[in-house]
C-alpha cells in the first residue's frame, strides 16, 4: 500500500513538472490582450543575445487607423546588448511587413525623401521623433568588477503604406545593412510553435 | 595729506563769490566720482580682477556718468526761468499755475527730455542675457566616451548661474531636416554646419560635435547660432587629449554664439591671417599652433571690454575662468574623470 501510494505520488509529481515545463499561459478570467507581440533577436556565436527587436501591433487600431490616410504605423523597439553601437541607415536598411499569402510590404524608412511634402509639414520636434535613427548605442563593457548594464534600447516608428498593409501582419523581416543579415520578427505564439 | 588738501580747497572755495552757485554742481560731480570708485571696487571684489581702463569703458561707468550728467543738466536748466516771477496767490492752485505756467511747462518738458535721453542711454548700454546652448553629438571618436564628455559639460556649468550648456542625448539625425533644408545643405560648402544651423533654427543655439573632417576646416566652424567642432585632426594637438580639446573649443564656440546672438561678434574674429598672438578669437594660421593657443589662452583687452559690455562682469569672469582650463586640471576633476577611465595629458 505504501509502495503504491509512493508510485502514484511520483507519477503525479512528474506530470506536474512536465506541465510546468511547457509554460502554457492561460488566464482564467480577465480582458483579452488586444495587442499582438512580435519578437526577433540576433545571437552571437556563444548563443548570447546581442540584439532584440520587439513590435506590438494593436489589432483594432492597426486596421482602422492610418496616418494621413496613407500609412499604417508600427512601433519597433530595438535593444543592443553588445558594447559596439549598431549603425542604422534609412537608405540601406529595409523593414518589411510579411502577410500570409501576399507580397511583403516595405516600410518607408526615409520619409524625408519618400513623402517630402508631408514630412516638411511636420514640426521639428515631430520630425526628430519620427526620423529613422542613425545609431543604437552599445553598452560599455563593465570594467573592474562593475555590474553588467542593461541593454541600450530605442524606439522608432515604421510607416507602411496602408493600401498594401490591410491585413494583420504575420511577421516582419528587418534587414540591417551594417549587420549584413535579415532578422525575422515573428508573432511569439507562432515562433514558439515553429 | 589728502584730507588736508580737501580742507584747504574747501576753505578756498567757500570764500569765492561764485561758490554758492557752483556748490550743488560740485557736489553732484563729487558724488559721481564716489559712485565710480564704489562700483569699481564692487566689481573687482565680486568678479575678480578688473582693470581700471576696462571698468571706465564699461556700461557701468558710462551709466554713472550719464546719470550724473543728466542731473547736472536738470539743475542747470532749472536755474533758468523763462518767466518773470509774479507773486503767487496763497492757497490758490489754479492761480499759482497760471502765474507760473511757462516755467512749469518749460521745466516739465526739460525734465521729460533729460529722463528720456538718459533712459535711452541706459537701454542702449544694457548687457544682454546669455542663452542656454545645446550640445549635440553627431559622432564621437573612439577615445571619447559620451558619459565622460557629459561630465565635463556639467563641470562647465558649475560656476554659472545664468546660463547653461545642455546636452541633447539624441544622436544628431540629418533625416530630421525637411527636404528643402536637406537640398540647401547639400549645396553648402559646410554641409554639417548647415545641418547644425537648421537644427539651431528650431531648437536654439547649438554646438555639434563630430569626428568627421570638415570641409577645409581643421577644428571648428561657426555661423550664427551654430557651431561644429571636429576631432578629425587630433594629431595636431596631441598629446593633449580630445577631452581637453573639446572643453576648450566648446567654451570658445559658446562665446562666439553668444556674441553673435547679440550682434557683438568681433569683426576680425577668426579672420584668416598669417600671424597670431594666441588670442582666443584669432585664426590659427598653422594647425600645430592650436596646442600653444590652448595652453596659454587669453582674451585681449578689446575682447574683454566687448564681453563685459555685452553680458556683464559675471559672464566675463566665468568665460575667463573656463577658457583657462584651470578647472579641468584641478585634483577633483581629474579624480572624477578617472571614474570614467579618462586620464588627461597633464
Amino acid at each position: 500500500m505504501t509502495r503504491r501510494s509512493l508510485l502514484v505520488a511520483v507519477v503525479v509529481m512528474t506530470a506536474l513538472v512536465f506541465a510546468a515545463g511547457r509554460r502554457s499561459a492561460g488566464s482564467v478570467a480577465g480582458g483579452v490582450n488586444p495587442s499582438i507581440a512580435y519578437d526577433g533577436d540576433v545571437r552571437g556565436p556563444d548563443g548570447r543575445e546581442q540584439y532584440r527587436f520587439t513590435i506590438e501591433v494593436e489589432r483594432v487600431m492597426f486596421r482602422l487607423l492610418a496616418v494621413q490616410n496613407r500609412y499604417s504605423l508600427v512601433r519597433l523597439r530595438m535593444q543592443n546588448s553588445t558594447s559596439a553601437p549598431l549603425a542604422l541607415s534609412a537608405d540601406k536598411d529595409r523593414l518589411e511587413l510579411v502577410v500570409k499569402g501576399g507580397a511583403p510590404v516595405p516600410a518607408v524608412l526615409n520619409l524625408q525623401r519618400g513623402d517630402s511634402a508631408w514630412w516638411d509639414s511636420l514640426d521639428p520636434g515631430m520630425r526628430e521623433t519620427l526620423a529613422y535613427p542613425v545609431t543604437l548605442r552599445g553598452v560599455p563593457a563593465p570594467a573592474g568588477g562593475e555590474p553588467q548594464r542593461s541593454p541600450e534600447s530605442l524606439y522608432f516608428y515604421a510607416f507602411f503604406p496602408s493600401s498594401a498593409a490591410r491585413e494583420l501582419p504575420a511577421g516582419f523581416a528587418y534587414t540591417i545593412a551594417s549587420l549584413g543579415r535579415t532578422i525575422r520578427i515573428e508573432h511569439r505564439a507562432a515562433a514558439a510553435a515553429n | 595729506m589728502l584730507s588736508n588738501f580737501w580742507s584747504a580747497l574747501a576753505k578756498y572755495l567757500e570764500k569765492q563769490p561764485y561758490w554758492p552757485a557752483v556748490q550743488p554742481f560740485f557736489l553732484v560731480a563729487f558724488a559721481a566720482v564716489a559712485f565710480e570708485v564704489a562700483a569699481y571696487q564692487y566689481v573687482r571684489a565680486r568678479y575678480g580682477a578688473t582693470t581700471i581702463p576696462l571698468f571706465l569703458g564699461s556700461y557701468l561707468s558710462v551709466r554713472i556718468l550719464v546719470a550724473a550728467a543728466a542731473l547736472l543738466l536738470l539743475m542747470l536748466l532749472f536755474r533758468f526761468n523763462p518767466q518773470r516771477q509774479l507773486p503767487p496767490v496763497p492757497g490758490r492752485v489754479v492761480a499759482f499755475f497760471r502765474a507760473h505756467r511757462t516755467a512749469i511747462v518749460y521745466r516739465g518738458l526739460a525734465t521729460l527730455l533729460v529722463l528720456v535721453a538718459t533712459g535711452l542711454v541706459f537701454l542702449a548700454t544694457s548687457p544682454g542675457r546669455a542663452r542656454p546652448i545645446t550640445i549635440r553629438i553627431m559622432d564621437l571618436p573612439a577615445d571619447v566616451a559620451s558619459d565622460a564628455l557629459t561630465y565635463l559639460v556639467y563641470e562647465l556649468n558649475r560656476p554659472q548661474r545664468q546660463w547653461y550648456f545642455e546636452i541633447d542625448a539624441r544622436p544628431f539625425n540629418e533625416l530630421a531636416l525637411t527636404s528643402v533644408e536637406r537640398d540647401a545643405c547639400a549645396k553648402d560648402e559646410q554641409p554639417l554646419l548647415c545641418h547644425t544651423e537648421r537644427t539651431a533654427d528650431a531648437q536654439g543655439p547649438l554646438i555639434a560635435i563630430t569626428s568627421r573632417p570638415l570641409n577645409g576646416v581643421y577644428f571648428a566652424t561657426h555661423r550664427g547660432l551654430a557651431s561644429v567642432i571636429t576631432t578629425a585632426d587630433a594629431a595636431s594637438y596631441a598629446p593633449l587629449t580630445n577631452y581637453e580639446y573639446l572643453a576648450y573649443l566648446i567654451v570658445i564656440q559658446s562665446m562666439l554664439i553668444q556674441l553673435d546672438a547679440h550682434g557683438g561678434r568681433p569683426a576680425d574674429a577668426f579672420e584668416p591671417r598669417t600671424m597670431a598672438s594666441g588670442g582666443a578669437f584669432e585664426f590659427v594660421p598653422g594647425r600645430d599652433m592650436l596646442k600653444a593657443t590652448m595652453l596659454a589662452p587669453r582674451l585681449s583687452p578689446e575682447q574683454e571690454a566687448l564681453i563685459f559690455n555685452r553680458f556683464g562682469p559675471s559672464y566675463l569672469r566665468v568665460c575667463s575662468d573656463l577658457l583657462s582650463l584651470d578647472w579641468l586640471y584641478t585634483a577633483r576633476t581629474k579624480q572624477n574623470l578617472k571614474l570614467f577611465g579618462v586620464t588627461l595629458s597633464r
